[in-house]
């Protein structure tokens, strides 16, 4: 899945490589495995219901783990931005109607087969998606969370406030049983 | 807990995790085999480079760069549209069409890159861009309509180009070598566009063409697909785009020249059973009938059918509503018609839909696709030609309440060899006539982000609550005018305010009556006055996100009330070109009012001492930092480490 980043040079060698323990180190690499809990979580909010949320855990471990680890200040929110990224090329690579048709198709064009109470929660954008995770059980601040998915201050709160008014609209709608 | 979060919880434990030790292990394996690209100045998959040190965050970039640069590659177009209709051109081989391309590309000649493109896919843009063109040289974004692309630079080297036979005019050009570097010379883009693009600095960047595409396992040759018209070879924008993504899915082969040679049994009777048909086949998720609808001398769809189809099988695409009515009348005029299409139906929520002219009305649902939050949580209308908006997103077609006068409302459909086709391209140069038309120079200053540079539309008192247009959004903002006095403060309020200690989102700056910035960009808002610096005229510009038709108020600090004055913990300034600077000032560098501290019941402050704001309590969260906040709903918090204040 995805694509990892060609390795050339300017005489068309490989580079010199130094091995990721080398580079990364014990303390560096343990601070990673510790991430992994909190991270698959956000990959499973974030993530299409039909793609592992390990698999992009994965992805974002093997192209942080390429990077020298000076030139990142702060894995977590790094993390969580490299995986937000590649579940939007995911979503991207997977063939789509257009905005109108997907309207018109309120059962989307994969087969998702996921909980019925899940289900506002998936109807919501992936990242307002992440962002209401990051923020209601997270405890993230919005301007976090919002850098961590990639929106703007000014749009993630608007989303935000959309999303938990609809969201509790329809939790009032269930619990009357309609 | 509440529901919200219980749900949230159970979709982020979904799905059986395979461990730490398997997905860091099986990732490190990768990495171990993966080198960083040695990318000159273009990453391949840019990667965030997230600090989380209390730096000032843009809240908003406009891509200036990229908007001048797009409407300058417009006008290109527009000179490749105009001598591609005139020209024979072309070139004696395929390699040789790309290799003119490129070198036109190296040399800004439009004139000659318009040489090499296939005369079929641009003879429709001639009029369009023709007039594209000379609004812009009306509108001052570029120095002169003949030479759009003064300022920027691009040098093609080296190139490797093996050609592999497609079919008897069809061919695809592999690069095998190769870089493009491409530069911005600041001094030589309009005024206009320099006050955009901000920073002076020369930018570069450069891609080598040799690391291919795809699969980082097996990575593939770059390619373009050249076709033979009129015994001339000439670089096709439709097939090449096809062709990647056919390839790019592992789809069947397409049948090169299969749609000229059954024109005659594709299409419809009349231009409006193509516009029926179409819908017809839209609704009963009939891909192949929609393929043969489509002008396979405009887009070739229907060679590349078998790729299409199995690409919407493999995906189950399916629509799913119905059609209670539709009735299409046309106008036509030669080999073209215009169609006007009136029609509703059902949603497969069982929301009704209808479109009517230029005006589409979807079911209402709360997800949209984008990545942008679109303005209007109630808006499911999109009208085509609305003037706002960035043309190069999906601005072209605006949630509004109306189609715009002028705006066009048809279906383009062509006639080939006695039979109607859909004309996409013709269809979409018509929504962007209509927006060419209707772009005027304060449209052109919201584009560029320049919004300190637009006139008042209405002179506003202190005080005094007013009404915001209706469609504001993205890219468009109201300007007010009011008197100020010396030393007096301003603060920004927009209600309704929004529950949960949210804050609106909107930005609002003042600017002097020579155009610059009061403050500096600070944003008289979140309870952060700004102080004016003389007696005499000012603006306020606002924009806001959200739906429009909100009130707004400027008020003297001293009298506003004390909701308005509530402090956020967040202040934003405006920044060069069109950004916008927020930070939360708990977490930053700013200090907020001294006041005394309060701790909460049965917390201990550690040393140093927190600064806050007077009238705050601060707590102790669990994640470690101090929440002093007014409310308990508020956003700030401060670091733990924050500067003692005596």
């Amino acid at each position: 899945m995805g694509r990892q980043l060609a390795l050339a040079d300017s005489d068309g060698k490989r580079g010199t490589r130094v091995g990721v323990h080398e580079r990364w180190g014990p303390e560096a690499t343990r601070e990673l495995r510790e991430l992994y809990e909190p991270l698959r979580r956000f990959a499973a909010v974030i993530g299409r219901w039909d793609v592992d949320p390990d698999d992009l855990v994965q992805e974002a471990y093997a192209k942080v783990l390429v990077k020298d680890p000076a030139q990142i200040r702060d894995l977590g929110p790094y993390l969580r931005r490299t995986i937000a990224n590649l579940a939007t090329d995911e979503r991207r690579r997977k063939s789509k109607v257009t905005s109108i048709m997907n309207r018109l198709n309120e059962s989307g064009t994969s087969k998702d087969s996921y909980p019925s109470d899940l289900e506002d929660l998936m109807r919501l954008q992936p990242r307002v998606r992440a962002l209401l995770f990051l923020v209601e059980c997270d405890g993230h601040q919005i301007a976090e969370a919002a850098d961590a998915v990639g929106m703007t201050h000014s749009n993630a709160r608007v989303a935000l406030m959309r999303a938990r008014r609809r969201l509790r609209s329809e939790l009032a709608l269930e619990a009357n049983g309609e | 807990m509440s529901e919200l979060q219980e749900r949230l919880n159970a979709l982020s434990r979904r799905g059986k995790p395979r461990g730490v030790d398997a997905v860091f292990d099986e990732a490190a394996r990768i990495a171990a085999t993966t080198a960083e690209a040695e990318v000159d100045g273009d990453e391949l998959d840019p990667i965030p480079f997230v600090s989380t040190e209390p730096a000032r965050r843009p809240r908003r970039r406009m891509s200036s760069l990229i908007a001048a640069t797009g409407v300058t590659v417009l006008l290109l177009v527009s000179m490749l549209a105009v001598t591609a209709f005139l020209g024979s051109g072309g070139a004696n081989t395929p390699e040789g069409a790309v290799r003119k391309l490129a070198d036109a590309i190296s040399h800004e000649d439009p004139l000659a890159a318009a040489d090499v493109l296939a005369p079929s896919e641009i003879q429709s843009l001639h009029g369009t861009l023709d007039a594209a063109s000379k609004r812009a040289a009306e509108l001052k974004l570029v120095q002169q309509a003949g030479a759009p692309l003064s300022g920027l630079d691009f040098d093609v080297d080296d190139l490797q180009l093996t050609a592999e036979n497609l079919g008897a005019d069809y061919a695809k050009v592999r690069i095998q070598g190769g870089t493009i570097r491409a530069r911005t010379e600041h001094e030589k883009f309009s005024p206009l566009v320099q006050k955009s693009l901000g920073d002076p600095a020369t930018n570069e960047g450069r891609v080598d063409l040799r690391q291919g595409w795809g699969d980082e396992s097996a990575p593939q040759d770059l390619f373009v697909v050249a076709v033979r018209q009129g015994g001339h070879w000439y670089v096709s924008a439709a097939y090449t785009t096809l062709e990647y993504i056919r390839v790019g899915n592992e789809l069947p082969a397409a049948d090169f020249g299969s749609g000229a040679r059954n024109i005659a049994t594709l299409g419809a009777d009349t231009p409006e059973a193509a516009v029926e048909n179409g819908m017809r086949a839209l609704q009963a998720s009939d891909w192949s009938a929609l393929i043969a609808l489509a002008d396979p001398k405009e887009l070739p769809l229907y060679d590349y059918r078998a790729a299409l189809l199995e690409h919407a099988n493999r995906n189950e695409t399916k629509t799913e509503f119905t059609i209670s009515s539709m009735a299409a009348t046309a106008t036509v005029s030669g080999d073209t018609a215009k169609v006007s299409l009136t029609a509703a139906g059902t949603g497969g929520s069982g929301g009704t839909w209808s479109v009517d002219g230029g005006c589409f009305r979807a079911p209402p649902s709360g997800s949209s696709e984008g990545e942008n939050v679109t303005s209007g949580e109630e808006d499911t209308t999109w009208c085509v030609g609305q003037t706002f908006g960035s043309p190069f997103s999906l601005g072209l077609v605006g949630s509004s309440v109306g189609p715009r006068p002028g705006g066009p409302s048809e279906i383009t459909v062509v006639r080939r060899e006695g039979r109607w086709f859909i004309s996409p391209a013709g269809t979409a140069l018509d929504v962007l006539d209509t927006w060419i038309a209707n772009t005027d120079q304060r449209a052109l200053y919201i584009l560029l982000g320049q919004v300190e540079s637009l006139p008042p539309d209405a002179v506003i008192t202190l005080n005094t609550k007013v009404r915001l247009p209706e469609s504001t959004g993205y890219a468009n903002a109201a300007v007010y005018e009011f008197q100020g006095r010396a030393g007096q403060e301003v603060l920004a309020d927009i209600t309704p305010h929004l529950p949960d200690g949210e804050c609106c989102s909107y930005n609002a700056f003042i600017v002097n009556a020579d155009g610059s910035y009061v403050s500096d960009g600070s944003m008289p808002l979140y309870g952060n006055p700004v102080a004016l610096p003389a007696d005499g005229t000012y603006r306020i510009v606002v924009t806001i996100y959200g739906n429009g038709g909100d009130s707004f108020t400027l008020w003297d600090a001293a009298q506003a009330p004390a909701d308005v004055r509530k402090k956020t913990g967040e202040s934003c300034r405006h920044v060069g070109g069109a950004g916008t600077s927020c930070f939360d000032s708990a977490s930053g560098s700013d200090v907020l009012d001294p006041g005394v501290v309060t701790p909460g019941a049965g917390t201990a402050l550690p040393a140093p001492t927190i600064a806050k704001d007077s009238g705050e309590t601060c707590v102790q969260t669990s994640n470690g930092k101090y929440d002093c906040s007014n409310s308990a709903t508020a956003d700030s918090s401060l670091p733990v480490d924050a500067t003692s204040i005596p």
